[in-house]
């Protein structure tokens, strides 16, 4: 009863996963951004102009960690 | 580039990031944690942003490189995060269309990382094999054949009746294949 799929088939199901992979981002894409990231934005800028340049790091190492 | 013109942009790749950071960490709110960092390192070295270059390709590169960093201090005491993904799948049973997109997740979780990320970053997030090839510090052909590589492995997974461990006779009998191609032909 297996029946080998044909190319075209292949292309259909590889354009319907594209769109459920689509889909799947575009869904949390569309969420609502929770406050937070628009505070935690707020306090780099404020902890900048209060001090000038404080919070300011070259550090891109990404080593730091709570 | 301009503190407000860096702030804007920063806002409007939110959403973005959050996505991609979901493909890290399967718990939202770790991923959010790792956006949050992502946000603080770009803030403090907005300055090694190269104007006229493409943002977000550059924020997420940082937020691969938090991720990476504290992955590697964690040395993987964590978890394994396909089983924590699962786990978080199935309180959300939601039906959308042929195709269920918690069975997708599934599956895209189920992928190795190295070819999730690829597929994500080209064929969610849109970016050139050459942009991604660049986020992943990575020739292009190896994000080509990753991206190959996870396109075949996301069949295979869907096709399998034991996608979610203990799929129900009439879902196995109904065979992801065959939901995809009823997907495909509604097109």
């Amino acid at each position: 009863m297996n029946i080998e799929p044909t190319g075209s088939v292949d292309a259909a199901i590889q354009g319907a996963l594209g769109r459920k992979l689509r889909e799947s981002w575009e869904e949390v894409v569309k969420e609502e951004v929770p406050k937070k990231f628009t505070v935690l934005l707020e306090q780099l800028k404020q902890a900048e102009t209060s001090s000038s340049g404080f919070a300011r790091s070259d550090n891109d190492g990404g080593e730091r960690q709570d | 580039m301009a503190a407000p013109d860096f702030e804007q942009s920063l806002v409007a790749a939110i959403p973005h990031l959050r996505a991609f950071a979901r493909s890290f960490a399967n718990d939202p709110a770790r991923a959010d944690d790792l956006v949050q960092e992502t946000l603080v390192k770009a803030w403090n070295s907005r300055d090694s942003f190269t104007p006229g270059t493409n943002f977000r390709a550059w924020l997420f590169t940082i937020l691969r490189n938090v991720y990476f960093s504290q992955h590697r201090k964690l040395k993987r005491e964590v978890d394994d995060p396909d089983e924590q993904y699962q786990n978080s799948l199935a309180v959300q049973p939601e039906q959308y269309g042929y195709l269920d997109l918690a069975d997708f997740r599934t599956a895209l979780a189920k992928l190795p990382p190295d070819q999730r990320e690829a597929l994500v970053l080209v064929g969610a997030e849109g970016f050139s094999y050459e942009e991604a090839a660049e986020i992943c510090g990575c020739a292009v052909g190896t994000i080509k054949s990753r991206v190959n590589r996870a396109r075949n492995r996301l069949v295979e997974l869907l096709d399998d009746p034991d996608l979610k461990g203990g799929a129900s006779e009439s879902a196995a009998e109904a065979g992801q294949r065959g939901r995809l191609v009823k997907d495909a032909a509604r097109g």
